[in-house]
């Protein structure tokens, strides 16, 4: 039934029992939605996200006790209908024709390749077509017929086909419901036709509304989602769709009275058909971008020896935040995406620099502080990453004004900047460097606190937060490195290349002569910076190159970029430290569409 | 791609797309006169079904692989073409107001997408207006006065919904027929007719043009493959709303129509999906340039080059497709290597050394999991040419990139002829043993007639 309706909306909630379900329809046939090697290379190799892995535990126990109401329901419905149903006048072949194609629609709406389409409009067409075709009560046993062929998917747990059957028989009942105290019309033929129109539509409503309500409050009744948010799922995307859809079963409804039952079963599977292929088609080809995305950024990282996997765990990160804050899918999508390209902009920063001994002149540093521009360069031809570009643009920047490159303050800078930085931070944090463990993620949380409001946004450190603990309780705690599918090739190099790695880490900690001068005031905080692996006098926040609000204990210039290119003082800070305010700097800020040229 | 369309290979006054596009506005010309002058049979459904063609055409999208699709809008229109009954009473009205109505619907559909900025692949118009036209004068013409008209009047279902259906799919092969006419005679592709003067064949060895019909034959398939899946529900529905406006009126079509636009939803993501894929890998085909490993727009360059010489030779979309993914990221291997080789040019450099450039890029886009043939063509970009395997997809892809890239790599963006020139005599030199001969003849011909693009 509409079980599958909610996966895509909730997918880090509902998603759980989706996955369920669809591992549990996997089973020996799931060659019957057999695909290409393309594709399934393309869903191997993308990473296991933690919100997406598979949970096998049995359903909540309030999720039966709400399944057995259900039940109890539908027995109690039919108890009242079906005796009063004429049984007499039905043909034969109208009410078997719809159960199976009330069946097949269900039946095939579990194989795995079809999991992502909707089924549930085009049952509820043939649910229409039911409650207008048939007489009372019979329309809803037709429709509880189809709905035992549930029972034909092998390994369907009893409590799961116990609800899909109970849907599938309740939704119609409420259709004839409102369809018989509308008095609707049978013969729908002429005289009585465009007028009975309005008692159909009614139906439709009924038809879509019941469905939306049973896994709605089934989502909300699994404890994975807010009952607001199932609302606003269910009012804004389902239901319209679905009654739209469902007109496609009056249509087919009135073609039958007109003698045209073939046409009539085409027109209510001809839709689905088209629907369910461009679906298809459209999970192919995510999969094949995603792939894609992820492969190309990993050649990037080919040249950036400490950051291997590192936009794949900032993606992750970031998805997670916005997940907490209650982000549409949609959006997070293209935070995704911007997660993933954020340090493309790395590339144009030659490797003689990133390799480099001594000190930096303006220029280069220059060079270095161009990096986002220079991702908003590449991606700014993909044309819907619209608001991924101010996201790759600033996510150096920082909450007092002090990042890169154009010293946004607070608000201003992109809600998906900020959180591209918390997530970019924590990472950077919690992943091993070549001359520093990892730091271990209550740690990096606590240092995310500290510089909250300085540096972070607080609301989405708190985020952040939220969401770990929330993982943790899930039992799917953050792993870190090594989760993520390294690029081979380039091993030996790394290798080679971390002892120089660690040496110049000390070395760039050591270049601060350019920032010499006190704590800045304000943002000087209790000084809780747990870590103090690289405190050393002097030291200097990546970012800003400015003396690090901690003093000589933070380990903040260790957030960003651990890889020694990023621990440079920069020019920023002069201009910082100058008696310019903080509006003036925003007034020079560049339009965000139209970013400040690269070397060429 | 915008460069090669100043020049058009066909020596006709005007470009084929015009011509027809002339036709369907003076087919719709008249028809509106005819119209105009007998008076127009049912106001009503006249402006119920123009308003759904009109909307259908505003929401019109591109299906990957470039073709332009509006369901509901063709839907209504062969509707239209089909009704014998709307609310209990007959259609009076002929070909000509079907035409008139559908031209001027599209016309005001399209206006609608032009101000979005969105244009149609050039005769578009025609396409619309011939199969609506070729569907309305076989059926209100030519079938309902007489063979069929007592069929339909006593509308015995199986039979007339038989007949409704063939006209339909009638049109929409006609439809099909003049996507690939039209797709044949785009600027870029390849000609009907051999054009012979433009050909020069100095070694003799250049493609051997195959059978214009067979040609016409495999692209008509391939169009009729791609809307394989659309074709049949617009079918089901325009006969479905001709025999039930009978009983449900003009109310049919918001009933029909909204099942429609779901569908067309879920063809627009996919849509989007794939322009998205191809815009990304345009968009990351530039990080070797951003790394300074190859000049700014090489890749574009190039991937423009390596296009039109696959057209040219006729090879069919979904090759092209990979030949333009490859073509874009050909220097990807380049960004393994510690130093930039000089100016990018692997023109230049030894063939063993652009081997193991080509593998690493090879293995990179491998990794994506989706783009193995495009692996596949990029690991062989360095081969030489081989006359056995010359006509292996894969090679010849190859081919054509190793080509394009060394006519770039030679001229850069540079617009000075003589350096075009030199670039190309160079590349004539290595002709049957380095480069393939078709490809060559190709670039030849390609890099006479157009302005280089600017990358």
């Amino acid at each position: 039934m509409t079980v599958f309706e909610f996966q895509k909306a909730h997918s880090g909630t509902a998603a759980r029992w989706a996955q369920r379900l669809r591992d549990m329809t996997r089973g020996p046939q799931s060659g019957v939605g057999g695909s290409s090697a393309g594709t399934a290379a393309a869903r191997d190799s993308r990473p296991v996200q933690a919100d997406e892995r598979v949970d096998d535990g049995p359903m909540p126990r309030t999720a039966r006790v709400y399944v057995a109401g259900v039940a109890s329901a539908a027995v109690l419905a039919a108890a009242v209908i079906l005796p009063g149903a004429r049984w007499g006048r039905v043909d034969l072949v109208l009410f078997f024709v719809l159960a199976a194609l009330q069946g097949v629609i269900l039946v095939t709406s579990t194989f795995p390749k079809f999991a992502e389409s909707p089924g549930v409009p085009a049952s509820v067409a043939v649910q229409l077509a039911a409650v207008v075709l048939l007489p009372q009560g019979v329309a809803s046993a037709s429709m509880a017929v189809g709905g035992l062929c549930i029972a034909l998917r092998p390994g369907t747990p009893i409590d799961r086909m116990v609800f899909v059957v109970s849907g599938v028989f309740l939704t119609p009942v409420a259709g004839e419901v409102v369809y018989g105290a509308l008095h609707g019309s049978r013969t729908l033929m002429r005289p009585e036709m465009p007028a009975a129109l309005m008692p159909m539509v009614f139906a439709a409503l009924a038809l879509t509304a019941v469905p939306a309500l049973l896994v709605g409050t089934m989502t909300v009744v699994g404890g994975r989602v807010r009952a607001k948010a199932a609302l606003r799922e269910a009012m804004r995307r389902i239901m319209p769709r679905n009654v739209a859809y469902s007109f496609a079963g009056l249509l087919a409804a009135v073609l039958w009275r007109h003698q045209a039952p073939v046409l009539a079963t085409l027109v209510m599977i001809g839709p689905l058909l088209v629907t369910r292929w461009a679906y298809e088609q459209y999970a192919e080809q995510r999969a094949a971008h995603d792939a894609t995305v992820r492969a190309l950024v990993q050649a990037v990282e080919i040249k950036d020896l400490y950051t291997r996997g590192h936009s794949e765990r900032v993606a992750k990160g970031s998805e997670m935040i916005a997940r907490w804050l209650g982000m549409e899918e949609e959006r997070i999508s293209i935070l995704r995406y911007a997660a993933i390209l954020h340090d493309v902009g790395k590339l144009g920063v030659p490797t003689r620099l990133l390799q480099k001994d001594g000190k930096f002149d303006e220029a280069e540093l220059e060079t270095i502080r161009v990096h986002p521009v220079r991702g908003v360069d590449v991606v700014r031809d993909i044309a819907f990453l619209n608001e991924a570009y101010t996201a790759i643009l600033h996510h150096h920047e920082r909450m007092d004004g002090r990042g890169y490159p154009t010293g946004l303050a607070g608000e201003r800078i992109p809600r998906f900047a900020r959180i591209i930085a918390v997530a970019d931070a924590f990472d950077s944090m919690t992943s091993t460097r070549s001359y520093r463990p990892a730091r271990s993620v209550p740690d990096a949380l606590a240092e995310l606190r500290g510089c909250a409001g300085s540096q972070f946004d607080p609301v989405i450190v708190e985020a952040m937060h939220q969401a770990l603990a929330h993982a943790e309780r899930e039992g799917k705690p953050w792993l870190g490195d090594g989760t993520l599918p390294v690029f081979a090739r380039s091993a030996p190099r790394r290798a080679a290349l971390a002892d120089a790695g660690a040496l110049e880490a000390v070395r760039a900690a050591g270049v601060s002569g350019v920032s010499a001068g006190g704590p800045t005031d304000g943002a000087a905080s209790s000084g809780a910076c747990p870590l103090r692996v690289r405190a050393r006098s002097g030291a200097v926040c990546a970012d800003t190159a400015l003396p690090c609000p901690h003093g000589d204990k933070c380990a903040a210039d260790g957030f960003d970029h651990d890889d020694p290119a990023f621990m440079v003082p920069s020019p920023l800070s002069e201009r910082s430290l100058s008696e310019r305010s903080l509006s003036e700097r925003e007034r020079q800020e560049p339009p965000p569409h139209a970013p400040l040229r690269g070397r060429r | 791609m915008t460069g090669s369309s100043e020049h058009a290979r066909l020596h006709l006054p005007l470009s084929a797309p015009t011509l027809l596009t002339s036709i369907a506005l003076v087919v719709t010309g008249a028809a509106l006169l005819e119209t105009l002058l007998r008076g127009v049979a049912q106001p009503g459904v006249a402006a119920a079904f123009g308003v759904t063609i009109a909307l259908g055409e505003a929401i019109r999208i591109a299906l990957p692989l470039g073709r332009d699709s509006a369901p509901l809008s063709s839907t209504a229109a062969l509707a239209f073409a089909l009704s014998v009954a709307v609310n209990g009473q007959r259609t009076t009205y002929g070909a000509a107001e079907v035409i008139a109505v559908t031209g001027l619907a599209v016309l005001c559909g399209m206006a609608v997408q032009a101000y979005a900025g969105r244009h149609p692949r050039p005769g578009y118009l025609a396409r619309r207006v011939l199969a609506t036209g070729f569907a309305a004068v076989v059926f209100r013409d030519w079938i309902l006065p007489g063979p069929a008209s007592g069929l339909l009047d006593r509308h015995t279902m199986p039979a007339s919904g038989a007949l409704l259906a063939a006209v339909a799919l009638a049109a929409l092969f006609v439809d099909n027929l003049l996507v690939s006419v039209l797709a044949r005679l785009e600027p870029g592709r390849a000609p009907l007719v051999d054009t012979g003067p433009s050909r020069r064949d100095p070694v003799g060895l250049t493609a051997r043009p195959r059978p214009t019909a067979r040609r016409m034959l495999l692209a008509f398939r391939e169009d009729c493959m791609a809307t394989a899946w659309v074709c049949p529900t617009v079918i089901l529905f325009a006969v479905a709303i001709a025999l039930t406006a009978r009983s449900l009126g003009l109310w049919v079509l918001p009933i029909a129509a909204a099942p429609i636009l779901v569908v067309q939803r879920s063809l627009r993501r996919y849509a989007q999906i794939s322009a998205t894929y191809q815009q990304t890998i345009r968009a990351l085909s530039r990080v070797t340039e951003l790394a300074d490993y190859t000049e700014p727009g090489h890749a574009r360059r190039v991937c423009h080059l390596a296009l039109a010489i696959g057209r040219d030779i006729s090879l069919p979309d979904t090759q092209l497709l990979d030949l333009e993914y490859a073509a874009l990221l050909h220097d990807i291997g380049q960004l393994s290597l510690t130093d930039p080789i000089p100016g990018g040019a692997t023109v230049l450099i030894a063939r063993e050394r652009a081997a193991s450039v080509a593998s690493l890029g090879a293995d990179v886009v491998r990794q994506t999991g989706v783009l193995d043939r495009v692996a596949d063509i990029l690991e062989c970009q360095w081969r030489p040419f081989s006359p056995q395997r010359a006509d292996e997809p894969v090679l010849l892809a190859a081919a054509i990139i190793r080509a394009a890239n060394a006519y770039d790599d030679l001229v850069g963006g540079a617009l000075d002829p003589d350096r075009r020139l030199a670039a190309l005599r160079r590349i004539r030199l290595g002709m049957a043993t380095e480069y393939d001969p078709r490809v060559v003849e190709s670039l030849t011909r390609i890099v006479e007639s157009t302005q280089p693009y600017p990358g």
